[in-house]
């Protein structure tokens, strides 16, 4: 299997990746919070989330397409097992209110897109899922956001959308449970069901 | 007019009535009116009567005792009676030449009379002139001594006048002096008579603004014992005023009798909510503040007799 | 305090009027209500008949009804001074002493088998009158469900308002299953918690339940079989029946008022949009269409408008559309994210979840003046629904990591946890009034 996985870099976003996290901005009160401040309110340190939120501030909702992202910078990768590595991975983590795959988790996507453009017979269905916070029918929808932002990456490198079904549990299945920032942000996440 | 009508469709019918009944007097009205009577009692009916022209022509001949001629019957005219005629007219002939000598000699007796009367008026006025001049002469003394006596009576008359004269200054500088004596004597009494009015007065505006302050003491005790228990008797009404409504902007009001001793008499729900368990409970916290903190000062307990309580909430 | 200062000033006003006219009465402005419930007894209620009488205590169910509302303080029953069973046996005096507001006595009476009859009487102390009385019949199973109604009749004739206490409410647990996974059950039961049942249950997500204006089916959606479908659910009969399985979100149902159409989300086209399903024809028509999410629909009482979610803003927001079609209206103007709307029994207010910092609360948006006023103080509020009555909304809280269900109420001074609190609940959703009241 020829092994050209192309790493999408979006410039700001390596820009603000070297400038290492993001700084939280205090909270305002409840009155006229800017959208901003909110898209930055949880800071997911864990996987690096921040570097998603900067992109995800230039987007209109929440993520970027990845035509737009292209333009970055190439890198080529040439261990199989590291591309293994990236194909066993089937959960992708998003920042809060995010939808847009970013930071090492373009890799992850990019990877299995490779793989259903190599395999046009295998078949993969995309789960969306958010945290708790926030309405349940909203989440739904946020985590179809997610699903789908996972798909259009996977089109993007050659793979057939029949080959991808995508559903949203929205905050209904959590992966871990509780209400801290490492849950939730454990469970802002896309998977892959072969 | 046409509002009037609007608003009390009666007027109509009333109005239109009251026009026809006027135009019916104005119809009618002759009947109605005093009648000006004619005055036919008192006319005096003048009768008619004919005055012949020959009335009217004096008859100094005619005695008036003197029978009318009879009627002469007719005859026939026979010569002796054309001589009869004839005889007449000489007759008639003779006494008018008699007349006319009669009137000549009437004419001559009035001449001469003329003449001795104009001779006697000569000698009239030759008198007259002559008594004329004497009296003139006389007249001319008589002046003279008049005027003799004026100068006299008018020297009199300066004399006593400048006496007079002197007279009246004097009694005038003593009316004046005494005036003067008066006039001070009056404004020293007027001077008096003020300073006591001004006393009197002083004393009064003293009186009434001890009574204005008093009064104004008054009002504001008043004043601050009705907010003082005003306010007493609505922390006691609030303290005890539970309503479980919610979600409405209510107002009720209640009006409330007190007794002597701030025991509700009476209390009677004068406005509606139209909540009917928010007026209750409106009226059951005026009864739960029962005995209503009032003033023990009685002077104050009228006030506090009836009182109005205007209850809202707004939740 | 601003009250305070406006009545001061109305008092010295009145007193100025006062002394301009001697004749006229003093005036006392009353704007303050003691800040507690209303002091009420309910005497435990007199059994006429033989034997011990009746498991069940219908007095303690009225007083739990009382107490749950929060506009009523019930004088405990150790702290009672006699037990009247009827008017005639009321010292008032007594009574008034501990600063009571109301009386209620009650006795029961056996009908023969199973069957019995309630009479209960509701007084005024401090006027010594009889509010209501009435006598009820009933039988074992519906005791509770009597009391409920003896509740509401007490509430209506305190408050003006009518009761909510025989209602019912449905919600979604979550229990955690002994081989591992979960059983997810949406339930019903009566507005205290009581009488609960499980209506369906599945290994997959249920959630979204919303009661049908008759009250007697649900809809909700289902995650059985791997995807999201609508399903309509006879709650008596359990008969049910799929409306919506398109590819993608089937979200949010919520019935219109006249019980003839299911609004919901549908994302068959791309991205979620508000449709509206007609439940006798299947008819589909598509409300909005916008690129950003559209989601949680609810209609007002009046069926004309449909309130949802839309983040076509920025962040979520609340907006409205007619429900004939029209143009989408932003309705709430204030925080970061207000989302998941349900209308006011008298469509003049929005309950919702609003973030306040980072926590989520229950908003309140006022529709006249767009003011949001936040009813409570959780960390994780969601799920807000009306009382059919407007006096409460009940929604779904967590406390220490587990879901609960709370009711607070619409002027946020009363908060209360309830008591259905078996495994992880959530969704909670109050019923219309029954059609059977």
């Amino acid at each position: 299997m020829k092994s050209s996985i192309i790493k999408f870099l979006p410039a700001a976003a390596v820009a603000l990746a070297v400038g290492g996290c993001t700084t939280v901005p205090p909270f305002g009160g409840y009155d006229d919070e800017p959208m901003a401040a909110d898209q930055v309110e949880v800071v997911d340190q864990y996987y690096g989330g921040d570097s998603q939120y900067a992109a995800d501030a230039t987007g209109a909702y929440g993520y970027t397409s990845p035509i737009a992202a292209s333009g970055g910078v190439y890198e080529e990768y040439e261990s199989e097992e590291a591309i293994q590595e990236l194909l066993n991975t089937l959960t992708v983590y998003f920042g809060y209110d995010a939808a847009n795959v970013a930071g090492d988790f373009r890799n992850v996507v990019v990877a299995h897109g490779e793989y259903l453009a190599a395999n046009p017979d295998v078949t993969v269905t995309v789960e969306g899922h958010c945290d708790e916070r926030g309405s349940r029918e909203y989440n739904i929808a946020l985590g179809e956001r997610r699903a789908n932002s996972v798909k259009d990456l996977l089109v993007a490198q050659g793979a057939d959308e029949r080959q991808i079904v995508t559903i949203s549990y929205g905050e209904e299945r959590p992966a871990m449970e509780g209400s801290s920032e490492q849950a939730w942000s454990k469970n802002r996440r896309a998977e892959f069901l072969y | 007019m046409l509002q009037l009508f609007k608003r009390t469709p009666a007027a109509l019918p009333i109005s239109l009535g009251g026009h026809l009944l006027v135009l019916g007097v104005m119809a009618f009205g002759a009947d109605w009116g005093e009648k000006p009577k004619l005055p036919g009692n008192q006319v005096q009916v003048i009768q008619a009567r004919v005055i012949p022209l020959d009335q009217l022509r004096p008859a100094p001949e005619q005695p008036p005792e003197q029978p009318p001629a009879p009627e002469p019957e007719e005859e026939p005219l026979t010569p002796e009676r054309l001589e009869q005629e004839r005889r007449n007219l000489e007759a008639l002939e003779q006494r008018r030449a008699a007349e006319r000598e009669r009137l000549r000699q009437l004419e001559q007796e009035k001449q001469a009379l003329e003449q001795k009367r104009r001779e006697a008026e000569q000698r009239r006025r030759q008198e007259e002139e002559r008594q004329q001049a004497l009296e003139a002469e006389r007249q001319r003394e008589l002046e003279r001594q008049r005027k003799l006596e004026q100068q006299q009576r008018e020297d009199a008359e300066r004399r006593k006048r400048e006496q007079a004269e002197r007279q009246r200054r004097e009694q005038e500088r003593q009316q004046q002096e005494a005036a003067e004596r008066q006039r001070k004597a009056e404004e020293k009494a007027a001077r008096r008579q003020a300073e006591a009015e001004r006393q009197r007065q002083q004393a009064e505006a003293r009186k009434q603004a001890e009574e204005a302050a008093r009064r104004a003491a008054y009002e504001q005790r008043r004043t601050e014992t009705i907010q003082a228990y005003s306010g007493k008797i609505r922390q006691k009404i609030e303290g005890s005023w539970y309503y479980a409504g919610y979600g409405e902007k209510l107002h009720c009001e209640i009006r409330v009798r007190l007794d002597q001793t701030g025991r509700v008499v009476a209390a009677k729900v004068v406005e509606s909510s139209g909540n009917e368990a928010f007026d209750r409970s409106a009226k059951a916290a005026v009864y739960k503040a029962e005995p209503f903190p009032i003033p023990e000062d009685e002077e104050f307990i009228a006030d506090f007799r009836e009182i109005t309580l205007p209850f809202s909430v707004d939740n | 305090m601003r009250l305070k200062g406006l009545s001061n000033t109305l008092l010295i006003l009145s007193l100025l009027l006062w002394n301009a006219q001697a004749a006229a009465a003093l005036t006392i402005e009353i704007t303050q209500t003691v800040d507690a419930g209303v002091p009420v007894a309910v005497v435990p209620f007199g059994w006429v008949g033989g034997g011990a009488g009746l498991e069940q205590d219908v007095a303690a169910v009225v007083r739990a009804d009382l107490d749950r509302s929060g506009r009523f303080k019930n004088l405990p029953v150790r702290k009672m001074v006699a037990f009247p069973q009827t008017g005639s046996e009321i010292d008032f005096d007594a009574w008034r002493r501990l600063n009571l507001d109301h009386l209620v006595v009650g006795q029961i009476r056996p009908l023969g088998a199973d069957r019995y009859q309630i009479r209960f009487q509701l007084f005024d102390v401090v006027r010594k009158e009889q509010l209501a009385g009435y006598k009820m019949n009933t039988t074992a199973r519906d005791l509770r469900t009597t009391a409920h109604r003896i509740a509401d009749i007490i509430f209506e004739k305190l408050t003006g308002h009518r009761g909510a206490f025989a209602t019912r409410v449905a919600y979604i647990t979550s229990i955690k299953q002994p081989g591992g996974g979960r059983e997810i059950a949406l339930n019903v039961a009566d507005a205290d918690g009581f009488n609960a049942q499980t209506i369906v249950s599945s290994p997959e997500p249920l959630m979204s339940p919303s009661w049908s204006p008759d009250g007697q089916r649900l809809a909700y959606v289902s995650f059985e079989g791997g995807k999201p479908g609508i399903y309509v659910q006879d709650i008596y009969s359990g008969k049910r029946q799929q409306v919506a399985s398109f590819p993608g979100i089937n979200g949010a149902p919520a019935w219109s008022p006249d019980g003839r159409r299911l609004a919901l989300t549908l994302s068959k086209d791309g991205d979620p949009d508000i449709y509206v399903l007609d439940l006798q024809t299947g008819q589909l028509r598509q409300l909005t269409d916008h690129y950003a999410i559209d989601t949680e629909p609810a209609w007002s009482p009046d069926g004309r408008w449909i309130a949802f979610t839309s983040d076509r803003g920025g962040g979520p927001q609340i907006y409205r559309i007619p429900s004939a079609g029209g143009e989408p209206e932003r309705l709430s103007f204030k925080g970061g994210y207000n989302a998941r709307p349900s209308f006011s029994p008298r469509g003049d207010a929005i309950t919702m979840v609003s973030r306040v910092g980072k926590q989520f609360r229950i908003g309140l948006l006022n529709l006249r003046t767009k003011a949001i006023r936040i009813l409570t103080e959780g960390a994780l509020d969601e799920s807000p629904s009306f009382a059919p009555n407007g006096s409460m909304i009940i929604y779904a809280t967590k406390v220490n990591g587990k879901g609960e269900l709370a009711a607070v109420s619409v002027d946020g001074r009363i908060r209360q946890r309830l008591a259905m609190q078996v495994g992880d609940v959530r969704e909670p959703i109050w019923s219309p009034y029954s059609k059977a009241q």
